[in-house]
């Protein structure tokens, strides 16, 4: 779902390399000294979990884990998602850096949904079975949202929407399973080992 | 370290080692051409090849030159009618959107099309130069490029699949740059709680 190298055109370009600005303003704004860990630890797994290769037949997918990201970092996914494409780029070769802006947003800003909508579902606690199906939907929407962000962006360069849409979400309906039931596992390992991950404002008050 | 960092960080260790370097995703174009039949397969980076999909192929300048379609096992052919550089473009429609060009240098100089400064011209010019080379005709010279094309297809291969292979190197010093960066971001944070 990387956006490579030398598609999109320069107005996109500049567009989405602000969003992508913004949004990384925004996040490097919410790191704590207690956050930097993890938001290196995120990034180093998003770094690698492109290369945990779906297998499926006439397609290329890979987890993304930026569900997982969310959840665990909020508004500071967006620096650890900007650091791990960047390096994807320079390293791998996946996407480019003209299209590092746009990634970016397309990665992070489902992330952000997440940490916003589904931490607090899962911090508020409850059934094993409730916490499970919230850490597969964690882990699955932030890929469909992805899909959605990604065709939107190569229909602002002329691309047909419904038919990047529609292949991107069929290579992607495997992914979006892999990754709901790796995060749900994630979630519901963390819930039983430190369970603060997902609710930090409460901590943060009750600490001070 | 906290316990949640601590599991983090196994889940990473975990994903480092199943993830073998050999896994990636990409997609890209192979091609050659033989005699003026030019024969390739795209395929993607960690495996598998996409089927049935339209590869336009352009001249330098932009122009369009034609269309092919990979067949079931993702192999193409495309006959080139002109002697200019041909520019095969694959646009899956999820993303995926990649290019190879074959040189004029590798099509017969028996097409019409740029005339390149070809050494074929020489002669006419300085007849010196023939020696050793008269006795062929335009289409022996066509003969022996295709055969030395068919060679050294494979070795072009190896090469084109090397340069797209993604390195265990390349996913150690990746997660090392991403460790050190955590490191200046405490250094940098540290030093603005010692300010207060």
């Amino acid at each position: 779902m990387h956006i490579p190298t030398g598609v999109l055109s320069g107005q996109i370009v500049v567009a989405t390399s602000a969003l992508a600005a913004g949004g990384v303003a925004l996040g490097l704004r919410n790191i704590t000294e207690e956050k930097v860990p993890r938001a290196g630890l995120l990034a180093a797994m998003f770094f690698v979990a492109s290369l945990a290769h779906v297998p499926l037949p006439g397609c290329s997918a890979h987890l993304l884990l930026n569900g997982l990201a969310g959840l665990a970092l909020g508004w500071a996914a967006f620096p650890a998602l900007l650091v791990g494409l960047l390096l994807q780029a320079l390293l791998f070769g996946f996407g480019g850096l003209d299209s590092l802006g746009a990634n970016t947003v397309n990665m992070a800003f489902p992330a952000v949904l997440t940490g916003l909508f589904i931490r607090d579902i899962i911090a508020a606690g409850g059934s094993g079975r409730k916490i499970f199906f919230a850490g597969f939907f964690a882990g699955a929407l932030p890929v469909l949202l992805a899909g959605l962000f990604t065709a939107t962006t190569l229909y602002c360069i002329g691309d047909p929407f419904l038919v990047t849409a529609g292949a991107i979400f069929l290579a992607h309906i495997p992914v979006m399973f892999a990754e709901g039931i790796v995060t749900a596992f994630a979630v519901k390992f963390i819930i039983q080992t430190k369970p603060e991950i997902f609710y930090q404002r409460e901590l943060q008050t009750n600490e001070t | 370290m906290k316990p949640e960092n601590r599991i983090l960080a196994l889940s990473a260790v975990f994903l480092v080692l199943y993830a073998s370097p050999a896994r990636a995703h990409g997609m890209k174009i192979f091609a050659t051409a033989e005699g003026s039949k030019i024969s390739g397969y795209a395929y993607f980076i960690p495996k598998g090849r996409p089927k049935n999909v339209l590869i336009t192929v352009f001249d330098s300048a932009g122009n369009k030159l034609g269309e092919t379609r990979t067949d079931e096992q993702g192999n193409f052919t495309f006959v080139a009618t002109k002697r200019c550089d041909h520019v095969f473009v694959l646009n899956n429609g999820d993303g995926h959107k990649t290019r190879f060009v074959v040189s004029a240098e590798e099509l017969p100089e028996s097409l019409p099309g740029e005339k390149t400064p070809s050494i074929n011209m020489a002669p006419s010019a300085a007849p010196v130069p023939t020696i050793g080379k008269s006795n062929f005709s335009a289409t022996d010279e066509d003969k022996v490029a295709a055969a030395v094309a068919h060679q050294i297809r494979p070795l072009r291969e190896q090469l084109d699949r090397l340069e797209s292979k993604i390195r265990t190197d390349d996913i150690v010093g990746g997660i090392g740059i991403i460790f050190g960066i955590t490191g200046a971001a405490f250094y940098l944070l540290g030093r603005k709680n010692r300010g207060k």
